[in-house]
């Protein structure tokens, strides 16, 4: 295959999204195009109708100038057209082994489950994206999940390889062997779309880039273009990157945990930290290395097995997610689909799930509705998320704008304390900046945050003070600007 | 009786009542596992065994009978596959029509051929000994001595565990009945699994529907009488295995056995409460044991693609 050319794709969702508007594209053997664009620009609608999994409503598909009829994934398997999906497309009570294989079984009716996970660990060893062929997939964390999933994209061997953002969750080093493999499969000849939302990958892994904007293809670019001008091209205005403006006056103590342990894989062990008002303090590490396991100990939804949680100075006795919310602490969960919002519920529901009762919106078990809406207008106007009405269901929103709806809601709410865990995690450069803002603005204001985040970037960026967390212990901390040494204490190396 | 003939005609009995629930369980296992909830056992028992009916008196033998046993079954199952996999009907009210309609149709179809004529005579299906083995004492008279259609039943539950959770084709089973979007999207023929793990429950309700009528060799009105809904509670109980299945049918059958035995040794017990063992049980062993028992996530949830 010399390329692949997408002409004038349209698709519309019900009631009146247009993701795709006439785009064109044409995706050429032997190099690495990326494709970027602000969430909700159309990214992965175009790549999955490419992959087979939605159907255009308009548009031509041409392979080397033949017409493509995909009208299943199959056929675009057929066609040696492969994605790895942003939304796993993993069954998650079958194991490794049984999703990578799916469907490219071999000969035989009968599974040979032993040789096949043994060839799958092999394979995912060759690729250094190592996976455990004979876990349950539902047992994994998700970075674990996102390096099946690109192990069976890789598995299946495809001409065209589309990865809609496979870097979002693997940790450094797994990103520089996944663009080893990238730069391997364009010199073999095959030609490969890549999807992020971190630019500075984009500039390292493409040969050119191309840029959404609402569904239509708005530039060009060659892969040294300044990333503050992919940026203003992907949101149509220049972006500014907010920063932390220097002093605020450091308040009282707002958050202690003394020799925290929890259960987890890895759970905390012996965890201590403090919190000010007034502060952003981040918590850095490689993703599974106790992360989770914080969040929901701060949120009060994982026990703890030994060791005191404190908020505003007094030592919690009954550690429940209700005592704690009503003392002033939030969270912005790192699982936003799971822990965050009720994805078929309307986006005024989602705004006020918590705080009905509070607000006065609720009587007698009857709901205010039409103030309730107001308030929730006035959030979404305040905190710029873009959606049809607060009438629409949140799971139709963009990821940038769900993510939106469950920070206007929490922040509403007036907490002392923010623990944000992944706040950015899969958004545009546009959303995160205003995320950003809004956990500085807290700040600002004598606000305490936690910020658990697996993006070095943006921890040096936000936080006042670093811990490190490794194998579920903080093994150091460090100034912002100690890049080096907060690496190496990731990397579970003694500073 | 006697003690040892009292747990010979006891297992016998479990044995006999647990034939057409490992069926009707059986194919609700295939249906389910594929993401079709299959609330149609009863009405696709019931054609079963009307059909076994017509089809013996036609042709005066019994593989008349179980061909076209198996051949109506099926052609409801078809039904049920068309309104859940094409019309993406909502399953529980598929399900529904569909027994209702079987109701209906084999009580019209049994009087507008039979209504005056009166009952033909149908070939049935004695009790098979399998040689030297029925001759152990006690439980050789009991365990094999019995109906062709049992033998098959539970020789067909290690048969269809085997190869729901070790062959390629079970996987792809499993596969779509999880999640039936990523299954598409490697690949597979979502629909034409699901047709046809439906097709397959149809084969073995049209078993299971012929056992019941060869135990009496005459048809009635609704003679199933609820068997295809305890099968559906083994379905769950059983968590959704063969083996489960298996486990179930044997407990359930073994409680009814268990009230007849009561009941003939003259012992007065409360026969509806022994009729709602099945559905006490399986609500205790859904609520009992949260976590235990977990349906194929995409159960009862038609597929679009988009
Ligand atoms: N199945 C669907 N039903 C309705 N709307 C949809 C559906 N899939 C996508 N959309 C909408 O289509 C638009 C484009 O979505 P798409 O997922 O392609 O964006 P994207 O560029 O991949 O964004 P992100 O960077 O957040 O992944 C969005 O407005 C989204 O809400
Ligand atoms: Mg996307």
């Amino acid at each position: 295959m010399r390329e692949l050319q997408l002409i004038d794709i349209d698709k519309r969702f019900p009631p009146n999204v247009q993701a795709c508007a006439g785009v064109s594209l044409t995706i050429r053997a032997g190099e690495v195009l990326a494709l970027l664009g602000e969430n909700g620009a159309g990214k992965t609608t175009l790549m999955r109708i490419a992959s087979g999994v939605t159907r255009p409503d308009r548009g031509l598909i041409l392979r080397d100038g033949e017409p493509l009829t995909l009208g299943s994934p199959r056929d675009a398997i057929g066609h040696g057209i492969g994605m790895v999906h942003q939304h796993f497309m993993l069954i998650p009570r079958l194991s490794v082994a049984e999703n990578v294989v799916l469907g490219f079984e071999g000969e035989g009716r009968v599974l040979d489950r032993v040789r096949l996970s043994r060839e799958v660990e092999h394979f995912s060893e060759k690729v250094g994206l190592r996976v455990d062929a004979r876990r349950r997939v539902d047992e994994l964390a998700v970075g674990e999940q996102q390096r099946v999933e690109i192990v069976r994209a890789l598995y299946r061997g495809a001409e065209v390889l589309i990865l809609d953002e496979p870097t979002a969750v693997l940790t450094p080093t797994e990103t520089d062997g996944l663009f080893r493999v990238v730069r391997e499969m364009a010199a073999a000849g095959k030609a490969v779309v890549f999807i992020s939302h971190k630019l500075h990958e984009v500039s390292q892994i493409a040969d050119r880039v191309v840029i959404l904007r609402n569904g239509e293809v708005v530039a060009e670019r060659p892969p040294t273009t300044p990333l503050g001008e992919l940026a203003a091209l992907m949101v149509g205005r220049p972006v500014e990157v907010p920063s932390r403006s220097e002093a605020v006056a450091r308040g009282q103590v707002a958050l202690e945990l003394s020799g925290a342990s929890s259960s987890g894989a890895p759970g905390l062990s012996e965890v201590s930290m403090v919190v000010g008002e007034g502060e952003i303090v981040g918590i850095a590490g490689v993703d599974g290395n106790g992360q989770v396991a914080l969040e929901e100990v701060l949120a009060g939804v994982r026990p703890l097995s030994s060791g005191t949680l404190a908020l505003g100075g007094s030592r919690l006795e009954r550690v429940s997610p209700e005592a704690i919310r009503r003392l002033g602490l939030v969270r912005i969960p790192s699982e936003r689909h799971r822990d965050g919002v009720v994805a078929p519920a309307s986006v005024w529901e989602n705004l006020l799930l918590f705080d009905l009762h509070r607000l006065g919106f609720a009587r007698h078990g009857a709901l205010r509705v039409r103030a309730a809406r107001r308030r929730a207008e006035q959030l979404v106007a305040q905190y710029g998320i873009r959606c049809g009405s607060v009438d629409q269901s949140v799971g139709e929103l963009s990821g940038g704008n769900q993510q939106k709806v469950v920070i206007a809601r929490e922040l509403a709410a007036e907490p002392s304390v923010v623990v944000a865990a992944q706040p950015t995690r899969g958004l545009d450069v546009g959303a995160t900046a205003g995320v950003h803002e809004s956990l500085l603005d807290h700040r600002a204001r004598g606000g305490a945050v936690v910020l658990i985040s697996a993006d070095l970037d943006e921890i040096c960026q936000l936080s006042d003070r670093v811990y490190v967390l490794y194998e579920g212990r903080v093994t150091g901390t460090a100034g912002p600007d100690e890049r080096e040494r907060i690496g190496r204490l990731m990397a579970g190396v003694a500073a | 009786m006697s003690a040892e003939a009292v747990v010979t005609s006891g297992i016998a009995t479990t044995l006999e009542l647990s034939t057409p629930i490992v069926f009707g369980g059986l194919g609700g296992v295939l249906s389910e596992r594929s993401g079709v909830l299959n609330i149609a056992l009863e009405g696709m028992l019931l054609i079963g065994a009307f059909g076994y009916f017509a089809g013996a008196a036609a042709t005066g033998s019994v593989f008349g009978g179980l061909a076209v046993a198996v051949a109506s079954a099926t052609a409801s199952a078809l039904l049920l596959a068309w309104l859940a996999v094409h019309a993406g009907a909502d399953q529980v009210i598929a399900g529904m029509a569909v027994n209702l309609l079987a109701s209906g149709l084999t009580d019209f179809l049994y009087q507008a051929i039979y209504g005056f004529a009166g009952t033909p005579p149908v070939p049935g299906m004695g009790a098979v000994g399998i040689p030297l083995l029925d001759r152990i004492p006690v439980v050789g008279a009991s365990l094999f001595e019995q109906s062709l259609l049992t033998y098959v039943a539970f020789l067909a539950v290690p048969a269809v565990s085997f190869w729901l959770f070790r062959t390629r084709a079970g996987l792809h089973v499993l596969a779509v009945g999880e999640r039936p979007e990523a299954a598409d999207a490697a690949g597979l023929g979502v629909f034409k699994i699901r047709y046809l793990a439906v097709l397959a429950s149809g084969v073995a309700c049209g078993l299971g529907g012929a056992f019941i009528l060869t135990q009496v060799n005459s048809f009635s009105s609704d003679m199933t009488a609820g068997v295809g809904y305890i099968a559906l509670a083994a379905v769950i109980f059983g968590n959704w295995r063969p083996r489960g299945v298996l486990v179930a049918a044997l407990l359930f059958g073994a409680f009814e056995a268990l009230q007849s035995i009561l009941q003939s040794l003259g012992l007065s017990v409360p026969y509806d409460l022994f009729l709602a063992v099945p559905y006490l049980v399986t609500i205790v062993a859904v609520s009992g044991f949260v976590g235990r028992v977990r349906a194929p996530q995409a159960d009862g949830i038609p597929y679009v693609r988009n």
